[in-house]
């Protein structure tokens, strides 16, 4: 008698293969990695008042430009001797704001997509009217990001929405006489929202830079409260004497960003067909 | 064929289509896409409609079905049927015409690849169909599902119901499009090329559980097919379209034994025969009409080897070449004689 069948052998390596692949952890791996990040970020900007004492605006005249780890400052203080872990933290919760804001519309807009599918849109000119109109400050910013967004959000299901209704699989729905909002709950809206969920995920991680980049630009948050568009954009003159007033807010948003894709890349994931 | 031939010959009608108008408003221009079709399905038999693409087939049956958007199509003209007496379907409101499809009137379609839904799984899709026009139990609906499946020969269909789409053969999710079709017992399944998207040992197994639910149902089936072989294994009697009409409509023997419309004769020889050794296959010279600017006469008198210029200006009609057979065609008398066709149109090889 022959040693095991070879095939056997084959298969066995292959099953350990596919159960490894299905392995639920790995599979969802970049999912909790991201949910992980972003939920520590959220964690850590609520609690903002138990991990420093520092009012984020206060001014300490004797100790500007603190490095990094010096006494009572971990991350240092700014040129005015603000205390930059304070203002990273209470400054974090404005950009989380600005990047879970637009997310929260995206079911709202998906159903109203839903309910006028016909309707198109001449809302551009209007956004940006409204856009010029604002003055700067962080809630007027959050109206115009939430403004634009809602309006790529509706291009974005409404595109996928078109495309739906062209397939087979939905005249075949209306084929065996489903009611038209079966139809659209049922058969078009799931095969249009896995897009909108990861899009929001991607836009989420544009949004935070977005409210970076008016930071920057001085058309967010006023100079005063914190953000960390603005941080990057103060810290900018002190780049090759103070580097951490920069870097330190580029790696926050770093963070949130790959938080945001990895969750979206999960999502994504989980919500393709057969997962 | 002869037998269900006679059963059907009796039977009554279960849906009539009189003078049926379907246009679409395109960037070129309105198609007529169907353009004055008329015809019966009588209770338990199986019409096949064949032609070229877009020569209407497909329209008609979506037609029926009220499956035509509209905008841009509109639609006149009758569509009776026996379960809604007295009513015109077109005319159906939005709420009645979806309580009779699926229900009543029930269509399968080309691509089984794309008209299962993606992110849906099987069963669920099957016990939607179920509960469409029912009220079931979920218990019931599941129960039903599984036979359903069953039914059309999906093995190990309890388990296969948690599958998704993705996860079956083109043939197999065809017999999952065929069993959500018939889950409320349709009188009258509309067949649109259900088998052009699959290979050849599929598409003959597709056939024949069409033809085996049919047997046993009892329902009335329009067959849609460009391939006159699929037609002539299952119909009792055939329709031939050709730019938006019906060119000539006879028993399936009938028509296939002594067609008289240049245009069937045509397709008939095109058809590669294994006892006839040739070397070439025959094809239909020209292509057919565009269906936005159309001229008067003949529609197929520019690719037709008999027409005389009186074909041109022939103000096209069906008519009766001996019993139920009809032909659009004022030459159908010489048509099926040989001699009349141009001698190298016959031998072109």
């Amino acid at each position: 008698m022959s040693a095991v069948n070879p095939s056997i052998a084959l298969l066995d390596l292959l099953e350990r293969r596919v159960r490894r692949r299905n392995n639920a952890f790995r599979r969802r791996a970049s999912l909790l990695v991201g949910a992980g990040l972003l939920l520590s970020v959220i964690v850590v900007t609520l609690t903002a008042p138990l991990i420093t004492s520092y009012n984020p605006d206060e001014i300490d005249p004797l100790h500007p430009l603190a490095h990094p780890f010096t006494a009572g400052h971990l991350f240092g203080t700014d040129s005015f001797g603000r205390d930059i872990l304070s203002r990273m933290l209470y400054g974090g919760r404005v950009d989380l704001l600005i990047a879970f804001g637009a997310t929260g519309v995206t079911l709202d807009s998906t159903i109203m997509r839903i309910v006028d599918l016909f309707f198109a849109f001449p809302f551009f000119v209007l956004v940006i009217a409204i856009v010029a109109m604002l003055g700067p400050s962080v809630f007027n910013m959050f109206i115009a990001i939430w403004a634009t967004s809602w309006i790529s959000y509706a291009r974005i299901t409404r595109g996928h929405t078109l495309g739906a209704k062209r397939q087979e699989y939905v005249l075949a729905a209306k084929a065996l006489g489903y009611r038209g909002s079966r139809v659209m709950l049922r058969h078009i809206l799931p095969n249009v929202l896995s897009f909108v969920i990861i899009f929001a995920m991607v836009d989420a991680v544009g949004n935070v830079l977005l409210g970076a980049a008016l930071g920057f630009l001085g058309l967010g948050a006023k100079p005063p409260s914190p953000e960390w568009g603005v941080m990057i954009s103060d810290g900018q003159s002190y780049i090759f004497t103070a580097w951490w007033l920069s870097t330190i807010p580029g790696i926050a948003i770093v963070i949130v960003g790959v938080g945001f894709s990895l969750l979206g890349d999960g999502l994504a994931d989980i919500l393709r067909a057969g997962d | 064929m002869t037998e269900p031939l006679a059963a059907a010959a009796a039977a009554p009608a279960i849906l009539e289509v009189e003078d049926l108008y379907t246009y679409i408003a395109t960037g070129d221009g309105v198609v007529r896409a169907v353009d004055g079709v008329s015809f019966e399905l009588r209770e338990g038999e199986i019409l096949g409609l064949v032609g070229e693409s877009g020569s209407g087939k497909s329209v008609t049956c979506r037609t029926i079905a009220g499956l035509m958007p509209s905008p841009p199509a509109r639609s006149i003209g009758e569509v009776h049927y026996a379960g809604y007496p007295g009513r015109n379907l077109l005319e159906l409101r939005p709420g009645e015409q979806q309580r009779l499809r699926g229900a009543h009137i029930s269509m399968i379609f080309q691509d089984p690849m794309s008209a299962l839904n993606p992110v849906m799984r099987v069963g669920d899709q099957i016990e939607e169909a179920v509960g469409a026009h029912a009220r079931l139990g979920a218990r019931d609906r599941h129960r039903r599902a599984v036979a359903l499946l069953d039914r059309v020969g999906i093995p190990a269909s309890a388990r296969r119901l948690r599958d998704y789409p993705h996860e079956f053969s083109g043939g197999m999710r065809q017999r999952v499009l065929i069993a959500a079709a018939i889950a409320s017992s349709p009188r009258i399944l509309l067949a649109d090329e259900p088998t052009t998207a699959l290979d050849v040992i599929i598409q003959d197994q597709i056939l024949s559980l069409l033809l085996e639910l049919q047997r046993d149902s009892g329902m009335s089936m329009i067959l849609v097919s460009h391939d006159l072989g699929v037609i002539a294994e299952m119909c009792d009697r055939i329709a031939v379209m050709y730019g938006g009409q019906i060119v000539e409509l006879a028993d399936a023997r009938t028509l296939l034994t002594e067609p008289r419309h240049p245009y069937t004769i045509s397709l008939l020889r095109s058809l590669p025969d294994a006892d006839r050794k040739t070397k070439y296959l025959q094809s239909i010279p020209g292509t057919p009409p565009r269906l936005v600017d159309i001229e008067a006469g003949c529609r197929f008198a520019t690719r037709c080897p008999l027409a005389t210029p009186e074909c041109r200006t022939w103000e096209t009609e069906l008519l009766a070449a001996g019993g139920a057979h009809l032909v659009r065609c004022r030459r159908h008398d010489d048509a099926r004689r040989t001699e009349a066709w141009p001698a190298q149109s016959y031998e072109s090889e």
